[in-house]
């Protein structure tokens, strides 16, 4: 983002807030969060357009319309803010007037035009423009509260359903007042961010999503973007503790990688992994304990399948986060690069190959854990935890993939790579349809295995292009 | 015992210990590095200075083979950069631009952990200077500030003594009185200790102060690199009056750059070869010559 690239004094109106929001990010990202939009929107139409009229076809076209909304102003056009915040630093009134305009121009009209749109499929105008109003709202406080909250406010839609029967009946007087308590939160959310001098001196349960890692997200769409320090690691805490190399050393070359790579690696010390799996364990038991009620198992379950989603995406991340230190040039793998005693670079390559394949492995094994785990709570048959492991199975081989893929110097962010994941992809949305969410399987079940059985194989196949490319390479810490 | 061998034979070794042959680099179609080639000499002291964004930090990297080139290669005592051996490594010390790397770990913990790799890491000049720095062991590297990780960072160098210390702005964010400190260390370990330095900075007096040797980047292409004193005395700013300038059909031999003078006639810097003798233009009645300082040469190459 570069707030001094903008000549605030020649703009205009529409031209200046176009500019604001082209600078608020790269144009890979835009494009990406564009995408993730348009997409959403035309699901909306299209499913508004031959979805037969039902009771909750209104609801539905409405939900869809907030999660564009979402999807674009957390991860696009939030990103003014910090705009907005450069421009207070730099003292700068002509870009800060540009940027609130930018905003208010975005919020306008991505409430009017879904809601517009929404209107001309029949969906009454309250639930239209509410619905839009709330996405932009709920994307907006995602990325300006702090972490813990933005986590609850994601929870709201499943918690919501269950809290119902618990809470009075919602009148005008209720859902005024709670969109006066969603405006506050908002506003005083933005002031942090605006007024925050450095995200580092704020402790990380307190620190916006945003200013987590303010370039994160764009440095994931886009390669060419450089990895920010990590900074926020130096707020460990109690959970989140980075491995002391007590034992790392020459006479323990792959302890010293796992060591040095700990931030990709997400390797801790073994007291924090006992806290988190405690954790993690009371998380699990109390939503297999509450009572819920009405739509209990649909709330339980969607709960549990978003956390074991969560743990299949374990493997991309770590992919990512490779990815990351690569862009770093003064990061560990340099140090890395230039640290005797890790031996000669076929040996160190091998090392590193190694401690990313436990590291995978270890993910992988905690993601069939929480699949096996979440059939035996839905009582699922023999052929649904088949296809489940068949899941995990490819899902691992995918991911071992995208690891490799990130040690042989390519970019994750490619239109190559999501080709070669769409197979993947497809087939894990088809199969937790299938067997999580209940859907009837099809007569051909006996198929499913053998396509996890194909994709499984196919992928470990393709595992080898890039490792015979890691071999290649003169030595395994090379930057970009 | 192999480690005493290598010792005393790198005592006696002759080979550069830090050499480009053909760099090229490119970055999404621009090029970074073209076609750069740059020996150093044992005990040299090379000051590798250039505008912001001239592709110095690019050109070390791809030195020390942290980046691979898109063509030519580099070298360190004659072992290809992209391959170094442990040995090598055991002689190196770097000293990124902006050190970020082990940020979770306190300054203490970090020297500890990189000090079991170096055989001849130096615990007592580690404890020493981190006093003397007044750096707390206990201190997470994360909060120090930027000029004293770049403390923490040239420390880490330093600790190994290295018989090759390669640094990347190491001045850039420390104050008057650590950059002095610094300049003395890179002086002292050059002059006592026959360590080869190479340090990128856009700084010229700290240049001048400790440099024996210059390369001057530009764009991705080594317009110059010489020694320092021979530098100083083989160049001059000619002033050359109206009457004198019309008659100029070609360049001067040696000239580096032209403008007009805003007196009227034309400023013209010369840089005369090693063996070269001045242009004959210096004769002519009417021209004055200056010697130019370093900064004004740098800004007349790079203009």
């Amino acid at each position: 983002m570069s707030a001094a690239a903008m000549h605030a004094p020649r703009w205009g109106g529409i031209d200046a807030a176009l500019a604001a929001m082209r600078v608020s990010t790269t144009r890979r990202h835009r494009s990406w969060m564009l995408a993730i939009y348009l997409t959403l929107l035309a699901s909306a139409c299209l499913l508004g357009i031959f979805v037969p009229a039902e009771s909750s076809r209104a609801e539905g076209l409405g939900f869809f319309v907030a999660i564009a909304n979402f999807s674009v102003w957390a991860g696009w056009l939030s990103r003014l803010v910090l705009l907005q915040k450069e421009a207070a630093s730099l003292q700068a009134p002509g870009i800060a007037a540009a940027v609130s305009r930018a905003l208010l121009y975005a919020a306008v009209l991505s409430v009017f035009l879904p809601g517009l749109a929404l209107l001309a499929l029949g969906v009454p105008a309250a639930t239209a423009f509410g619905a839009s109003a709330v996405g932009v709202l709920g994307g907006l406080l995602f990325a300006l509260m702090p972490w813990p909250a933005a986590i609850g406010l994601l929870m709201v839609p499943a918690a919501a359903p269950a809290l119902a029967p618990y809470l009075p009946p919602m009148g005008p007087f209720a859902l005024v007042a709670a969109a006066a308590f969603g405006l506050l939160m908002l506003v005083t959310c933005w002031r942090s961010v605006v007024r925050s001098a450095d995200p580092a001196d704020i402790p990380a349960w307190r620190r916006p999503v945003m200013l987590q890692a303010p370039g994160g997200m764009v440095a994931w769409t886009d390669p060419k973007v450089a990895a920010a320090p990590d900074a926020p690691r130096i707020h460990e805490g109690w959970l989140v503790a980075m491995p002391r190399p007590d034992h790392a050393g020459p006479h323990a070359p792959r302890a010293a990688i796992d060591a040095l790579l700990a931030g990709p690696m997400g390797y801790v010390a073994k007291r924090t992994v006992l806290r988190q799996w405690a954790l993690m364990a009371f998380l699990v038991l109390a939503v297999l304990m509450i009572p819920f009620r009405g739509d209990a198992p649909l709330v339980r379950d969607a709960l549990l399948i978003g956390g074991v989603v969560g743990l299949l995406g374990g493997g991309w991340t770590l992919a990512m986060r490779l990815e990351r230190q690569r862009r770093r040039v003064s990061g560990e793998l340099a140090e890395l690069a230039l640290l005797p005693g890790l031996g000669d670079p076929g040996t160190a390559a091998a090392r590193l190959v190694r401690s990313i394949g436990m590291r995978l492995t270890q993910l992988m094994l905690f993601a069939l854990a929480g699949l096996l785990l979440l059939a035996r709570v839905q009582a699922l048959a023999l052929s649904h935890v088949v296809m489940l492991v068949g899941l995990s199975a490819g899902v691992s081989a995918a991911s071992a993939f995208l690891c490799a893929s990130v040690l042989a110097g390519r970019h994750l962010a490619s239109w190559r790579t999501g080709l070669i994941m769409s197979p993947m992809l497809v087939a894990a949305i088809a199969t937790l349809m299938l067997t999580l969410l209940r859907n009837p399987l099809p007569t051909h079940a006996l198929a499913w295995p053998l396509v996890w059985t194909v994709l499984t194989a196919a992928y470990l196949v393709a595992v080898r292009s890039p490792l015979r490319s890691v071999r290649a390479r003169p030595h395994a810490f090379l930057l970009d | 015992m192999n480690a005493m061998l290598e010792r005393s034979l790198s005592a006696f070794d002759t080979t550069a210990p830090l050499a480009a042959d053909g760099l090229i680099k490119q970055y999404d179609h621009r090029s970074v590095l073209r076609d750069v080639s740059l020996a150093i000499e044992p005990g040299a002291v090379l000051g590798l200075i250039g505008r912001n964004g001239a592709g110095k930090s690019t050109l070390i990297r791809a030195m020390l083979g942290l980046i691979e080139p898109d063509a030519g290669h580099a070298t360190v005592w004659g072992v290809p950069a992209l391959r170094l051996t442990d040995a090598i490594k055991q002689r190196l010390g770097y000293v990124p631009q902006q050190p970020e790397a082990m940020a979770w770990l306190q300054v203490g913990e970090m020297l500890d952990f990189i000090g079991r790799f170096y055989p001849r890491w130096d615990a007592p000049y580690v404890d020493a200077t981190l006093e003397r720095w007044q750096l707390p062991r206990n201190r997470l590297l994360a909060k120090l500030s930027p000029g004293e990780r770049q403390r923490v960072a040239i420390l880490r160098a330093l600790a190994p003594r290295p018989e090759l210390l390669v640094l990347d702005e190491p001045a850039s964010a420390l104050d008057p009185v650590g950059r002095r400190e610094l300049l003395r260390e890179i002086a002292s370990r050059a002059g006592e200790s026959g360590t080869t330095v190479l340090f990128s900075t856009h700084i010229v007096s700290d240049l001048e102060r400790v440099a024996s040797h210059v390369a001057f980047l530009h764009e991705g292409q080594l317009l110059l690199h010489s020694e320092l004193d021979s530098l100083k005395e083989r160049n001059l700013r000619l002033h050359v009056p109206e009457s004198v300038a019309a008659q100029l059909r070609e360049d001067v031999p040696g000239e580096v750059s032209r403008r007009p003078h805003p007196y009227g006639g034309l400023s013209i810097t010369v840089l005369r070869g090693e063996d070269t003798p001045w242009p004959d233009l210096l004769q002519v009645p009417g021209v004055r010559a200056e010697a130019l300082p370093l900064e004004d040469l740098f800004i007349e190459v790079s203009a």
